[in-house]
Order: C-alpha cells, then sequence, then structure tokens
C-alpha cells in the first residue's frame, strides 16, 4: 500500500499517552512482580511458618514446664530433706529405748496409796528393759495394796502394747503408820521389779 | 489465532457528517479488507460530538478501538513547501529544526503543528515537498474527548486533503499516477483542489464556496437514488436539475482558474482527466455538466480499488454509491495499516 504524507498531528499526544502508558505497566509490572514474589514466599515459607509457629510454642511449653520443673525440684528436694531428717530421727527413736510412755503410763496407773521412793531403769538391750520401783504402800492390808498395784501398772504396760511382768524383790510390812484422811493406815514397803520388753506394735518401722 | 489480523476504524469528521470506515489487515499475507463502513449526520451543533459519533461507530458492529482520524476542521492550516521554492526552509525540516513561525508565516499558539516529508508518486525521483499542517488544539481535544468518553483510541490525526492523496496514491496504479492528476473532493460548503504529476504534488486548494453551502439533496449520501426515485414528478426532477445546473456552473466557475494555473506546469499540461469524489461526485447530472463546463473528463474514484470487500460490506448495497464519501476515512485508516 503506498503512501505518501505520513504525517501525524497526534504523534507528539500518542507519544505522550505512551510514555505514561510505559511508566503505568512498568510500576503495574513490578506491582504484580512483587506480588507474585510476596505470594510465592509466603507460600513457599508457609510450612516455615507453621514450624515457626510450633517451635515458638513449644519453646514457650518449655520454659513453662521447665519453671514448674524447678517449683517441683524445690518441693521435692524439701520433702526429700524433711524425709531424710525424718528417717534420721525415726532411725534415731528406733535406736533408743524411750522411757517417757512408760513412766506416764506407769505414774498414771500408780493409786493414791502409794507412793515411790525411788525408780531405776535398767536399759540392758533394746529389746528389753527393767524398771525397779521402790515405795510405800498404806492401807488395812498394805501388802495387798502392793499387790494391787503391781497388777495396774502391768496392766496399763500391756494395754500400752508393752508386754511386762512385775515381780516383787521386797515386800515386807513397816511398823511406820501413815497419817492420812483423817486415820492412821498400815504401811508396806516394797520394791517391784518389771520386766518390759517392746512388742511388735510398738517399734517405728522405717 | 486470536492476534493474525489488525484492525482500525477509519473516521472522517466533516462539516456536515461523519464516515467511519473498518478495514482489516491479515497478516498472513498483508491483505486488506474493507470489514464495514457508515456514514451520519453531524451538523446538530446542540448535540455534544460523543452522542453523534457514538450512533455512527455503533453501526460499524466492531469490537475494534482504534481510530484514525481525518479532519480538516475550520481555522486548521495546511501548506505545501515545495524544495525549489524554499530550499533552505525544506533543509531545515529535513534536520527537524524547522521553526513554526517560520512555516505560516505567523506565530500560531494553540495549535498542534506537523510537518512531513510527501514522497513520489512513482519510482521516478520527484521534487523535494513537504506537506506543513496545524489542527487548534481545542478541536483535537476535542475529537479526542468525544472518542475516549465512547471508549475509543486514536492512532492517527491526519489532515483531510493528505488522507485523500494516500487513499488516492494507494488505490491507483503506477500508469496513472505517472500521469497528471487533480482530485477534487467536493464538501458541503468548500472543496478540496489537489494537482500533482510523476513529479510530486503541485497544488493543494481548499475553496470555500462563496455562497454558501451546498443544498441538502445534493449532497445526500444517495444521490442517484434521490434524483432518480424520490422525486414525484417531472417538474420537481426539472427544479433540481435547475438547482444542480446552477451549482455546477458555479464550481466550474471556481474550479477552472485552478486547472488552467495546473496546467501551466511543463508536465501538467496533457491534463485529461479530472478525479472527483464527496456528495456531489454522486450526481450525474452535475458530472455531465462538469464535463461540459471543464472540457475534462470527470471520474468518481475508488479508494478501495485494490482491496477486498468483506461480505458483510458488500451486503450493503449502497457501498458502491457511497464510495464517493469515503476517500478521507480510507487514507487515514490507510496509512495507520501501511
Amino acid at each position: 500500500m503506498k503512501l505518501v504524507v505520513r504525517t501525524n498531528l497526534y504523534s507528539t499526544r500518542l507519544g505522550r499517552h505512551k510514555s505514561k502508558r510505559w511508566w503505568w505497566r512498568a510500576a503495574g509490572s513490578i506491582l504484580a512482580l512483587l506480588a507474585a514474589g510476596a505470594a510465592s514466599w509466603l507460600a513457599a515459607d508457609r510450612e516455615a511458618f507453621l514450624l515457626g509457629q510450633e517451635y515458638n510454642r513449644q519453646v514457650a511449653n518449655k520454659t513453662r514446664i521447665e519453671k514448674e520443673l524447678c517449683v517441683i525440684r524445690d518441693r521435692v528436694a524439701a520433702r526429700t530433706d524433711a524425709a531424710r531428717r525424718r528417717d534420721q530421727v525415726l532411725r534415731f527413736a528406733n535406736q533408743r529405748w524411750n522411757w517417757a510412755p512408760i513412766l506416764s503410763r506407769v505414774l498414771a496407773a500408780t493409786p493414791d496409796n502409794v507412793a515411790f521412793t525411788s525408780f531405776r531403769i535398767n536399759a540392758t538391750t533394746l529389746e528389753e528393759g527393767t524398771l525397779l520401783i521402790a515405795g510405800k504402800s498404806a492401807g488395812a492390808q498394805p501388802r495387798l495394796e502392793c499387790d494391787k498395784c503391781r497388777l495396774l501398772l502391768v496392766d496399763a504396760l500391756r494395754e500400752a502394747g508393752y508386754t511386762a511382768l512385775g515381780e516383787f524383790t521386797r515386800l515386807d510390812d513397816s511398823e511406820e503408820v501413815i497419817r492420812s484422811a483423817g486415820g492412821e493406815h498400815l504401811s508396806a514397803d516394797f520394791v517391784l521389779q518389771l520386766k518390759i520388753s517392746r512388742s511388735n506394735r510398738e517399734r517405728v518401722r522405717t | 489465532m486470536f492476534f493474525n489480523k489488525r484492525q482500525i476504524i477509519g473516521l472522517d469528521l466533516g462539516a456536515s457528517r461523519a464516515k467511519a470506515v473498518l478495514l482489516e489487515q491479515r497478516k498472513g499475507d498483508n491483505s486488506v479488507v474493507v470489514r464495514d463502513y457508515a456514514i451520519d449526520r453531524l451538523d446538530e451543533p446542540n448535540l455534544p460530538l460523543e452522542t453523534q459519533l457514538r450512533r455512527l461507530l455503533r453501526q460499524l458492529r466492531s469490537r475494534c478501538r482504534d481510530c484514525a482520524v481525518s479532519v480538516w476542521p475550520s481555522g486548521s492550516k495546511l501548506r505545501v513547501i515545495n524544495g525549489n521554492v524554499e530550499p533552505e526552509t525544506v533543509r531545515e525540516m529535513r534536520q527537524g529544526i524547522a521553526d513554526q513561525k517560520k512555516l505560516f508565516h505567523e506565530e500560531l499558539k494553540g495549535y498542534l503543528c506537523e510537518y512531513g516529508e510527501i514522497s513520489s508518486l512513482t519510482r521516478r525521483k520527484a521534487d523535494p515537498s513537504f506537506a506543513v499542517c496545524a489542527l487548534p488544539e481545542i478541536e483535537l481535544t476535542r475529537i479526542e474527548k468525544a472518542l475516549h468518553t465512547l471508549g475509543y483510541r486514536i492512532q492517527v490525526v491526519q489532515m483531510a486533503p493528505l488522507a485523500v492523496l494516500n487513499a488516492f496514491a494507494a488505490s491507483q496504479g503506477e500508469q496513472e499516477l505517472k500521469r497528471p492528476f487533480v482530485l477534487v473532493d467536493f464538501g458541503r460548503a468548500c472543496m478540496t483542489i489537489l494537482g500533482g504529476s510523476a513529479a510530486g504534488l503541485r497544488m493543494l486548494r481548499r475553496i470555500e464556496f462563496p455562497w454558501g453551502e451546498i443544498p441538502e439533496p445534493l449532497v445526500a449520501v444517495t444521490g442517484n437514488n434521490h434524483s432518480g426515485e424520490n422525486t414525484e414528478n417531472a417538474a420537481e426532477e426539472e427544479a433540481l436539475a435547475a438547482i444542480f445546473g446552477e451549482v455546477t456552473d458555479l464550481l466550474a466557475f471556481e474550479l477552472q482558474p485552478l486547472l488552467d494555473f495546473f496546467r501551466n506546469h511543463d508536465d501538467s499540461s496533457h491534463l485529461d482527466q479530472v478525479y472527483i469524489s464527496g456528495g456531489l461526485s454522486n450526481h450525474r447530472t452535475v458530472v455531465r455538466r462538469l464535463v461540459e463546463r471543464l472540457g475534462l473528463q470527470c471520474v468518481q474514484w475508488n479508494p478501495f480499488r485494490h482491496i477486498a470487500a468483506h461480505r458483510r460490506a458488500l451486503d450493503n448495497f449502497d457501498l458502491f454509491s457511497e464510495l464517493a464519501h469515503l476517500p478521507a476515512a480510507a487514507g487515514a485508516a490507510f496509512q495507520r495499516l501501511a
């Protein structure tokens, strides 16, 4: 197709539009590229992102658990220490003869008309011991009162779990007259030997 | 498959009518096909341009959005500068340093100026000449705004006479272009005359009719039908013939000095025919009277002579009677396709 003249009065504006369009297209292309890059990055990094989230969650859990563990360890250490102390005490208690409960029961079971003049304890072994009690009794039949006292003491100790065997090593009427409760009573001197052994129930298990 | 063809709408915004032609170029064999065309009135000043163009472009039934516009509004300027006469100006134009003030001998404010070399019509080396045109910027903005509103893009804006010249050069063969030629494009209120030969473009004139506008029936789109069928009686036909005769005499009176001037050139003395286009060229009475008055053969030329027509365009039987209206639109479209 043969053309003679090629003037175009719109060429200036067309160039301007085209240059504008070029900028817009370039800007659009860059934006599209960035969007595509971001999308692909997000798509590719999603797994890593989720793993990161999981890692952070696990780290937080670990910190929390470690804190709890520290508290528990402290508590366990405290309890272990307490247990150790208790065991030491119990072990110590198991290795000695505690006479306090025996004496308390003996004194509690002693009737009013009997008075002790001496105590003597012989703890020969950890299993057996001897309690030697000397005293006086008052009453119409003072030796009978002494025997009642022996029975009372033996019963009290047996009730407390001890195996007790009582026998008088001395039991004599005394010439002394005891005045009490507005009257005069005969008296007797006695020495009572109580053989006491700890029963299984009484032992402390460690 | 979808990009193996290129379409362009050639748009000629005349004083009274807008003409549009849709051309399609296939990329395989570069063949150009006339897909469709439309002609509509453009003389309603109260309506905005986009409203009038919407009606026209809707008739094309095409999704093509690229337009090549041909205009020649009042106030526009067009000059042909001959290299033999003004060698200094031509040299500056070739170097791209030509000053607008020097080209038009006046300072043009608010104008878009453009110049381009007019190449030889034949293989023979021709005198160097340049076409210099200036279009009021406000007019271009108005057209651009209207087309943008309708969703169309402007690719080319060409002065109507240059578009006609391009269409003529594209439609004629080597032999026809070797002979001197005169093109007359009749408008409603003016006519454009181009004269040239193998040596180049010699004459370019625009003559505004001193008597005013040509009556509407004479520039009707289908002039032959109008003169042949719409006349109800012989008296009316006779009256129309009288008007035609009077108008033709006036046209011949304007044309004759120019033709004489053209024939005074050495290589144009053997001018034997005048190519005519425009609404008036459809009227046999006018053509016959012109031949009588000018003493030269007047022939209507076909801008689509070397290109095919799509069956949709051919289905419209008026195509051949409306060819005379389409040179400028076709020329603008050719510039985009070539």
